[in-house]
């Protein structure tokens, strides 16, 4: 089965961006991790097997101490540049 | 698991593949002295011998670490197992072998036809310029100036570091810069296309390309070799593979880490970028030459460090060094969050695609339809080259850009 990429947006609060990233570096579906200047403080795009598994880890994402909001985006198509 | 700094990750491979090929050709040295002084045999061998240490390596990647990951996933994470190629993937990896094919027979032609190889061989370097023209139909964008001064700081320095005293054969360095530079650069282009091939939402892993790819140039060589140096050559070449079966696999399992390395850095940057990092293997070549010069005398030969040629080979030390450092100014990284209109679909995504520096466009379900991942020299290119797109697109009715100011990747 195809596995599920998604993108977790990712708001913290001042001064925990050190903590939110070492907790998120623990996460084993984690591929990338960004920390980011504009809307959001940190982007982290994930693989997991299933919709259950990427509900399993937001869940595990929100207990993370420091994290005020996160959006998630379920990769629908994607277009890499070597296919472009 | 292990999260490195994605430019990190990409020089680490690149020099780490630069690292590996200098104690390659220091044992290759070794095998051309002691063990096989005939070429062409010496490239039979090697491929031959290299095919059962890939095969094997093949075998061992193929098994499971735990119940979820195969233990080749330690060496590059896309592993997929063991993959027979079809189609595309199949014809790049077959133009991979040919091109390898022709550059290793070419050397083998150069080092048996001049009298001081060494004396053209550091002109193989210049295939990073050969291989900027691929990188420009690949990615269809100039290389900016710092590029190019880069790349030619290291291209001088890694010539200067490797001369010698030897006279400059004619015959000898259009082999270098005809077919043994074409066939790198073949080899070095059909890797780059068939590792951006996706295999179940992943990259075609380092580890079957390289494999594959070896069974093939072994294929060509075997064809190649006999028609230059006579079929008898193929029942002596197995009859020293079987005699010295170890120490060709020790130089074999050397080239396959400097590959599989190489593949994997070739899969995150450009080519001419990654073949240039990897130059720095003559550097690292010259003091493990002085260390095994010391301590073996009768097979490795003293680099000349007196005089001018040390004055020289420091230069082209302080070269390639200054070339790295200028190629290893940080990209511009950023997001580019959309929302569209509704039924804009794949156009949107088509027209998405083409905007230069666009590294990948994923359709999304969520606050956002499409997260663009940017990658661009310059937040002044990212103006011109893609912001400037973005806002004469119709279907767009809102974006939101977000720079990335460090960024970490799976290992």
């Amino acid at each position: 089965m195809d596995k599920v990429n998604a993108y977790i947006l990712i708001n913290v609060k001042v001064g925990t961006t050190a903590h939110v990233f070492n907790e998120l570096s623990k996460i084993d579906e984690a591929t990338h991790i960004s920390l980011t200047a504009g809307e959001f403080d940190i982007i982290v795009r994930v693989t997991v097997n299933s919709l259950e598994e990427l509900f399993n880890l937001t869940e595990k994402i929100h207990k993370i101490d420091g994290i005020i909001k996160t959006v998630t985006h379920v990769v629908e198509k994607e277009l890499s540049k070597t296919e472009i | 698991m292990i999260l490195l700094r994605r430019k990190y990750l990409f020089y680490t491979l690149a020099l780490l593949s630069g690292i590996f090929t200098s104690l390659m050709v220091a044992t290759d040295v070794w095998i051309t002295v002691r063990v096989v002084p005939n070429p062409y045999v010496f490239a039979l061998c090697s491929f031959m011998v290299g095919s059962i240490v890939h095969v094997l390596i093949l075998i061992i990647a193929t098994a499971k670490m735990n119940r979820k990951k195969f233990i080749g996933t330690v060496l590059d994470p896309n592993f997929l197992g063991f993959f027979i190629p079809k189609n595309g993937l199949l014809k790049h990896l077959i133009l991979a072998g040919l091109g390898n094919a022709i550059s290793t027979i070419s050397y083998v032609y150069v080092v048996a036809l001049t009298q001081d190889p060494s004396s053209v061989l550091p002109f193989t370097n210049l295939v990073t310029a050969y291989l900027i023209i691929g990188d420009l139909m690949i990615e269809k964008e100039k290389p900016v100036l710092i590029e190019v001064h880069a790349f030619f700081m290291i291209i001088l320095g890694a010539i200067l570091v490797s001369l010698s005293r030897g006279i400059i054969n004619l015959a000898g360095l259009a082999l270098v810069l005809g077919p043994m530079n074409l066939g790198t650069f073949l080899y070095v282009y059909e890797q780059k296309k068939a590792r951006t091939i996706k295999i179940r939402g992943k990259r075609y892993d380092s580890i079957n390309l390289r494999v594959w790819s070896l069974l093939f140039t072994t294929i060509f060589v075997i064809i190649m070799a006999p028609l230059i140096v006579g079929p008898e050559s193929i029942v002596l070449s197995i009859v020293i593979s079987i005699a010295h079966f170890f120490v060709i696999a020790l130089d074999m399992l050397l080239a396959f880490f400097a590959y599989v390395l190489y593949i994997r850095a070739l899969g995150m940057g450009k080519m001419s970028v990654v073949n240039a990092l990897v130059s720095v293997s003559v550097v690292i070549s010259l003091p493990l030459t002085l260390i095994l010069a010391w301590v073996f005398p009768d097979v490795y030969i003293l680099p000349d460090l007196s005089g001018v040629f040390g004055l020289v080979r420091i230069i082209g030390i302080i070269f390639v060094f200054l070339g790295m450092t200028a190629l290893s100014f940080s990209e511009v990284v950023g997001y580019i969050l959309i929302k569209s209109r509704p039924g804009s679909g794949s156009k949107l995504l088509k027209k998405l695609s083409t905007i230069k520096g666009v590294e990948y466009v994923s359709a999304t379900a969520g606050k956002y339809d499409y997260i663009v991942r940017i990658k661009i020299r310059s937040l002044g290119k990212a103006y011109e080259n893609v912001l400037q797109k973005i806002i004469k697109i119709e279907e767009i009715i809102d974006f939101v850009w977000i720079s990335v100011l460090k960024e970490w990747e799976l290992v």
